[in-house]
């Protein structure tokens, strides 16, 4: 898999805050990445350093294998909080600037206009456009020059449920032409709707990463324990519904379909003469996580 | 450099309040000067409109006149160097893919631009005005004094650098425009005479280019007329005036460069 962006040890520190406090990322080419966290988490402050706008207090990001070079954003199609344009030009002459910027032929402004269906209001200046318009406008900017990677960060803040649906039809259609996404949201219902993998942050520090399926779908999971979790293992692979196991700390998480029975699991191990010191059911994990977490 | 300047046009061009301010700049510098036009009758000797818009004389009159209106092309730097922080465009342009450098030559660029039309059109009104108010005689000697051209473009240069300096700093753009007026008018007089008497405060940036590039033709004026005014800037206000609109682009390129945007 080819690493579209890796960060080591990213931080950012105002005075006494630390707002991103040591964030390792590393996101995959293809995966709809969604950073889920809490407002003021530092999602934002996050995605800024990577963008070039706020200077890292200390650690390090590389896009595409390349370091923090500014040629990198030419390559990335970016819409950090509101969007951010000239409002007493049209959203044609708005375009025309970034693709100048990106170096970017002019008569392709139109085709992704097209695409957030806006090209019938190109030459309206860009102040009388709603904001499900302006946000549009951005997906559109963000689409100039083709780039291998959208950055979304609270793309569909502030919109009424139509335009939220169209921006998630957006990242979906994106997704399928086999662009990378980075999506920052506070939103799980969206990230799980949308992403593929999710890291989630709070208060700058990473909880937890993985892909969606494992961490937000967040299916039953079974943790146990015993004397020896080596043997435990082994006995396992014959017992069927677990789809994966994995040791952590003393402790064996299995991942089990929906109608696994964990009193059978104990009565199969005890006929083995293994005994449990721990066995316990958990379900969404994450959700309960980040639902304690955002009720702060 | 012209792809950052076309870039710095696409802005610039549509904004209505620049054709505004543009149009009362070119009204002021055409304008100003009839007011030489009733200038004691036209007798040959005294401070005739001849003697005074006539050449050489007009390019030291002219340019002491038009240099305040170089405050207007400052404050349009400084309205369209703050719009980037107000609409966050400044932070869009970076994510988009400029440098934070070329963000800084882009406006340079554009301040040299603007610098080049607005010495081109007190040039051109200058030689207008000229040919009309000289006597016959004195028409060979029509860029005799021509040196004050120059001292317009350093000063156009560096007025409109320091209106970057003070967007930059300062990003909204009511309080950029009071505190660049409080520097250009209190402030500085009181650096130069309050703090800095000898000499040395001459050369604060704002007696520079208003008093020492510009100077007032003193000795034309006492003298009735009879002398001409002085032929040229000195070379060191010139060389000063330079240097502070580089010192002045240099610190919104770092101011620029360490901020958080």
């Amino acid at each position: 898999m080819e690493t579209i962006l890796s960060t080591t040890a990213l931080k950012k520190q105002y005075g006494p805050i630390k707002a991103v406090n040591g964030l390792d990322l590393r996101v995959e080419k293809g995966a709809v990445y969604g950073i889920l966290g809490p407002n003021g988490s530092g999602k934002t402050t996050t995605l800024g350093m990577l963008l070039g706008i706020t200077h890292p207090t200390s650690g390090a990001y590389s896009w595409f294998n390349n370091g923090a070079h500014d040629i990198n954003r030419k390559r990335i199609g970016a819409l950090l909080e509101q969007p951010n344009f000239y409002p007493y030009l049209s959203g044609e002459q708005n375009l025309k600037v970034v693709a100048k910027i990106k170096g970017v032929d002019e008569k392709t402004i139109d085709a992704v206009l097209e695409s957030v269906n806006l090209l019938d209001r190109k030459k309206s200046q860009a102040r009388t456009y709603s904001l499900g318009m302006r946000q549009r406008l951005a997906l559109a900017s963000a689409l100039l020059g083709n780039p291998d990677v959208l950055v979304l960060d609270e793309p569909t803040n502030g919109l009424d449920p139509q335009g939220i649906a169209e921006v998630r039809e957006f990242i979906t259609r994106q997704s399928a032409s086999g662009r990378t996404i980075i999506l920052a949201s506070h939103i799980l219902d969206e990230v799980e709707k949308v992403c593929t993998h999710v890291s989630v942050i709070k208060k700058g520090t990473l909880l937890a990463e993985g892909s969606v399926a494992d961490l937000i779908k967040g299916e039953t999971q079974i943790e146990i324990a015993a004397d020896n979790n080596e043997i435990v293992l082994q006995a396992l692979q014959s017992f069927t519904g677990i789809r994966k196991a994995s040791a952590e700390n003393n402790i064996i998480v299995l991942n089990v379909d929906d109608m696994f029975d964990a009193a059978a699991l104990n009565k199969y191990l005890s006929d083995k003469q293994i005994y449990l010191q721990h066995l316990n059911t958990r379900k969404k994990r994450l959700e309960e996580q980040f639902l304690e977490l955002t009720a702060e | 450099m012209i792809r950052l300047l076309k870039i710095e046009l696409l802005k610039l061009v549509p904004y209505r309040t620049f054709k505004i301010l543009f149009a009362i700049y070119i009204l002021l510098m055409t304008l100003a000067l009839l007011v030489g036009k009733n200038l004691a009758g036209g007798g040959e000797e005294g401070l005739t409109s001849a003697n005074v818009l006539g050449f050489p004389n007009i390019w030291n009159y002219y340019t002491l006149y038009a240099c305040y209106f170089n405050i207007i092309l400052a404050i349009l730097v400084i309205f369209v160097t703050c719009n980037e922080f107000t609409y966050r465009t400044l932070r869009q342009n970076i994510i988009d893919g400029l440098t934070r450098q070329e963000t800084v030559i882009a406006k340079i660029t554009l301040i040299v631009l603007l610098s080049i039309i607005s010495t081109f059109i007190l040039m051109l009104s200058g030689l207008i005005a000229g040919n009309i108010y000289s006597l016959p005689e004195d028409k060979d000697q029509m860029f005799a004094h021509s040196g004050y051209i120059f001292a317009y473009f350093i000063q156009s240069l560096g007025m409109m650098s320091m209106g970057y300096f003070f967007g930059t700093l300062f990003k909204r753009t009511g309080l950029a425009v009071i505190i660049f007026l409080i520097f250009l008018f209190p402030i500085d007089v009181i650096l130069r005479e309050g703090i800095f008497p000898d000499g040395f405060g001459d050369y604060m940036p704002v007696a520079t280019y208003f008093l020492k590039m510009v100077p007032f033709p003193v000795d034309h004026l006492m003298s009735g007329g009879l002398e001409s005014t002085s032929s040229a800037p000195t070379a060191l206000s010139l060389v000063v005036g330079a240097v502070y609109a580089v010192v002045f682009c240099l610190l919104g390129w770092l101011i620029t460069k360490k901020r958080d945007l």
